[in-house]
């Protein structure tokens, strides 16, 4: 880590630490003026966030820096289950072996868990048996082929699908250019990967570590050259690959900022050890590591309890996934990449109550709710997220692979056979963005297998045909109280060469202790269920665009789009500037960074194709992330029926994406989305992109917004013609009659 | 001559004014429900609640009408024959289009035993074989919805229910309106709502061998 790194790292800590305080005064301040989340609006701010900037990852790679010198002022207890760590583990001494086997204690190698695990439990199972792991691998497939992917997705998983926030893609074998060969994969996303999978196999099953560099660029044995955008072989003798790393999950407090760095510089052999160190274990020597010998036994096994093993717990998921919480402190968090899911979706799975956190949240004062309620009553992450093959959930692997009648299944697993091959591939969800492993989706139990909703919710008429429609987060996360990613525009890139970042649901900047947090209303979309059921649930919409060379497409290399948007000496280029400068300072200003002429466009598509890309046009796109964490305290739930039954009905409300669609294009959902948009994505008056939603008439009548219904328009204009028919009828009448009686008046005169 | 008779007894008023209550206050909560932004005067969920229990004391209220008039022999005061449609209907029809304008006599006389003129048979027998019934039956489907959710789904679930019904409830308004206005028909403007008030109006006993 460089010196400046370190020092941003320390400035935020500091600023957060000061948040505290900070956003305790703000909030009475709030609480002063009347603040109220649901009278605030949604509000969005722009950022500069990028895939992680340094200081938002050096935060995220220093837990042990906020639990020392953190806010041990507003401590205010544990309020989650300690961690499951017995004082005496009953689990047996390991004995640490190295990829050859030999004990780590007299080696001084690299720790091999697959061995040293291995050794009682069938890390070979573990491994193919593990979607986390293989992250796509499985499920690899030609550019595109895929049903529903990007012409240049080669699989559903991290490894392979594009997301547009991460942006870098991984090529494929065959591409004339470069851009994320494996190493390179492992050292941008080994950071959210438990490793195994692509970090050590190759997408033809070979060992990685056997793969040697040849004379033809190859993605599997070559990275891109930071700085001159060649490919450059990578050597994976030298650096190994990246095991499962078992440690990350079953250990508590792995010190998972260090494997992160070992990942990121190359030294993959490494990540397992480095997961260990700060336990005296094994410490950092140089650029190596050294195992500690006093801690072993003389055999070169180790207590267990020494290397923490436990079950896993919400924190080693957080790890990776990122959802805030410390869970002995008022809650703060960050949004950034490293914070994946609060980013997101705005997770924070906390048992903490919202107005006791460290958060500048609108009207905290009032908000007498955990984060997250299923936190609140201990749930761990695991509780639902567990084990296919866990005996003591005893739920089969896939909804579809037992026959139709058996409603229990009697036969379990031992103990011990589970112990030896438990099943890695965890109880999922369905969610819109949950790609990877579709096969598994639904495997979880979901709020009605847990919960009997109908035996509750009396105030509601015709309780089944609103669960038959109406997905429980709905009413039960009426609002997220974080601010989540809105926008990430890669056509422009800002000064330090991040992309243009906007957040929804807060005022001012994002992570800024001032700045005030309203939360937001989230996007009600229809969701495509397990079951096949449609259901209405809460999402948040993330919008992108960038731009994307020759046919079929693929995204312009972050390599490329630097090059062409900046000059050698590190400013814009000229040519840019000259495109974009609206106030003629020969600089540009965070405002001026926008693609909103079609001769800015032209401007910087004609740089790209200066520096070798083809035909380079802007392409955007939805993912819509569903909201199915963050359950608020049931008195926020939505009991009003006119939230939903009346003209501005949630269900259509109109949803600003963008404040304005660069280079005029409208983004599209993305087809690989299990989240359907019934109504228009287009440009208001103002040149907001905005989705004005439908109720799907063939999916659900909804009382009170099926407005300009064919059947009103049709009944309204029968009951006007019967008024005009009855009113010119009787006009006529009288008028007649009128004339009458003046023609019996003349008669009789 | 010109006499004063009982056209509808007491119970026929009472009902016919209950069911006039009750469809306005349905139209009207209907109209809410539909349009909660628009009219908000209970509220949506009140408005449903009063729709819900209006209709169902209307159910039973055209129940009992419908035992009434079996029993009491009187259904048959309902039914058009051929002969009220063509060519009784057309000669009516040609009096509110030509005769009513010239101040020609009212080609029917309106007795207490044959109430309902041609056209008005006729409409009945529409409104209450087969609006009555559609609006019943589906309301009833969609307050019982959860009960009966095969059957609903045979019919094509709610997004083929709710429109019919909101389709029959327009149809409904343009009755009511079309009702309220022909009431002004009668020999004077306001004859017939008398009558349906008081129970009394007016017969011709003179010149019965030509009927006009």
């Amino acid at each position: 880590m460089t010196a400046t790194k370190k020092s941003l790292a320390l400035l935020w800590v500091s600023i957060l630490s000061c948040s505290i305080w900070a956003s305790a005064a703000s909030a009475q301040t709030d609480t002063d003026a009347g603040s109220d989340p649901g009278t605030a609006a949604n509000t969005d701010t722009e950022t500069t966030t990028g895939t992680g900037t340094e200081a938002e990852t050096d935060l995220e790679a220093h837990p042990s820096d906020h639990d020392e010198d953190g806010v041990p002022a507003l401590t205010i207890g544990a309020l989650e289950p300690p961690a499951r760590v017995p004082a005496r583990s009953i689990h047996p001494d390991v004995l640490l072996l190295d990829e050859q086997g030999e004990p780590v204690i007299r080696s001084g190698g690299a720790l091999s868990l697959s061995r040293s695990c291995g050794e009682c439990h069938d890390a070979g199972y573990i491994e193919k048996h593990n979607y986390h792991a293989s992250a796509g691998l499985k499920e690899l497939h030609a550019p595109g082929a895929r049903e529903a992917a990007r012409p240049w997705d080669v699989s559903p998983g991290l490894f392979g699908r594009f997301d547009p926030m991460l942006y870098r893609t991984l090529t494929p074998r065959g591409w004339d250019k470069l851009d994320l060969g494996t190493a390179d994969w492992i050292r941008l996303m080994g950071a959210r990967h438990v490793g195994g999978g692509p970090a050590q196999t190759s997408r033809t099953g070979e060992n990685l570590a056997e793969l040697e560099a040849g004379s033809k660029v190859d993605p599997e044995t070559h990275v891109l050259h930071p700085e001159t955008g060649r490919p450059v072989p990578w050597d994976w003798r030298e650096s190994g690959t990246v095991e499962l790393n078992c440690l990350l999950c079953h250990t508590s407090a792995p010190n998972n900022a260090l494997r992160i760095e070992t990942l990121a510089d190359g030294k993959f052999r490494w990540a397992s050890t480095a997961t260990l160190v700060g336990r005296d274990i094994v410490e950092r020597a140089g650029d190596g590591f050294a195992w500690n010998t006093d801690a072993f036994n003389e055999d070169g096994s180790i207590e267990a309890s020494k290397i923490g093993i436990s079950d896993p717990t919400s924190a080693n998921c957080r790890l990776c996934h990122g959802q805030a919480c410390r869970c002995t402190d008022p809650v703060i968090f960050e949004n950034s990449l490293s914070n994946w899911a609060t980013e997101t979706t705005g997770y924070v799975y906390s048992p903490e109550q919202v107005f006791e956190s460290g958060m500048n949240v609108a009207g905290k004062a009032d908000l007498w709710t955990p984060w997250d309620v299923h936190a609140q009553r201990l749930l761990a992450c695991s509780d639902c997220h567990h084990a296919l093959n866990n005996p003591a959930y005893n739920q089969k692997e896939t909804r579809d692979g037992s026959p139709a009648h058996l409603k229990f299944d009697a036969r379990k697993l031992a103990q011990g056979d589970y112990l030896i091959t438990p099943d890695h591939n965890l109880a999922k969800g369905h969610t819109a963005q949950g790609t990877v492993a579709r096969r598994f989706d639904g495997s979880m139990r979901g709020c009605r297998d847990c919960h009997d909703a109908e035996a509750v919710h009396d105030f509601l008429p015709n309780k089944r045909t609103h669960f038959e429609k109406v997905g429980c987060q709905t009413c039960h996360i009426p609002r997220v109280l974080t601010p989540v990613r809105k926008i990430t525009d890669w056509t422009l890139l800002t000064a330090d060469k991040a992309p243009l970042v906007t957040h929804r649901g807060v005022q001012g900047q994002v992570n800024r202790p001032e700045s005030l947090i309203t939360g937001y209303e989230p996007a009600l979309l229809i969701h495509e269920e397990i079951d096949g059921a449609l259901r209405v649930g809460p999402h948040n919409l993330i919008t992108s665009w960038y731009w994307v060379e020759a046919e079929p497409p693929r995204p312009v290399r972050e390599f490329d789009l630097a090059r062409a948007l900046f000059a050698e000496d590190g400013g814009y280029h000229p040519d840019v500037i000259a495109a974009l400068d609206r106030d003629g300072d020969k600089a540009l200003a965070r405002s001026e960074l926008r693609l909103d002429t079609p001769t800015k466009v032209r401007a910087v598509a004609s740089r790209l194709k200066s520096v070798g890309v083809v035909e380079p046009r802007i392409r955007g796109e939805i993912q819509p992330h569903t909201i199915s964490h963050g359950v608020l305290d049931p008195a926020f739930a939505i009991r009003d029926c006119e939230t939903c039954h009346s003209f501005d009905s949630r269900i259509t409300q109109t949803a600003e994406l963008a404040a304005y669609a660069p280079g005029g294009v409208l983004p599209s959902l993305v087809e690989d989305s299990t989240a359907r948009i019934r109504g228009e994505i287009a440009l208001d008056q103002g040149g907001r992109v905005v989705l004005r939603p439908a109720i799907d008439r063939n999916f659900m009548y909804v009382h009170g917004t099926n407005q300009l219904a064919i059947w009103d328009i049709l009944g309204l204009l029968i009951v006007l013609g019967t008024l005009a028919g009855v009113s010119l009828h009787g006009g006529l009448r009288v008028l007649n009659s009128r004339k009458r009686s003046q023609s019996e008046r003349g008669e009789r005169q | 001559m010109n006499q004063k008779v009982l056209f509808y007894s007491l119970y026929e008023r009472f009902w016919h004014w209950i069911q006039a209550l009750g469809v306005t206050l349905l139209l009207l909560t209907g109209f809410e429900i539909s349009y909660p932004t628009q009219l908000d005067v209970l509220g949506f969920e009140n408005a449903v609640r009063v729709h819900n229990l209006v209709g169902l004391f209307l159910v039973v209220n055209a129940l009992l009408a419908l035992f009434y008039n079996l029993a009491a022999g009187l259904i048959e005061r309902y039914i058009p024959s051929v002969g009220d449609v063509f060519p009784k209907g057309l000669e009516h029809a040609s009096y509110y289009i030509r005769g009513i304008f010239k101040g020609s006599p009212h080609p029917f006389d309106k007795t207490p035993d044959k109430r309902l003129l041609p056209l008005q048979k006729v409409t009945y027998f529409i409104v209450l074989n087969l609006l009555l019934p559609l609006m019943v039956l589906t309301g009833l489907l969609k307050l019982f919805v959860d009960a009966y959710p095969e059957l609903i789904e045979a019919l094509g679930g709610l997004t083929v229910i709710g429109p019919i019904h909101r389709v029959g409830a327009w149809l409904f308004a343009s009755f009511l309106i079309l009702h309220v206005y022909m009431t002004t028909t009668g020999p004077t403007w306001l004859a017939n709502l008398s009558a349906m008030i008081t129970g009394y109006g007016h017969v011709e006993r003179a010149d019965e061998e030509t009927p006009r």
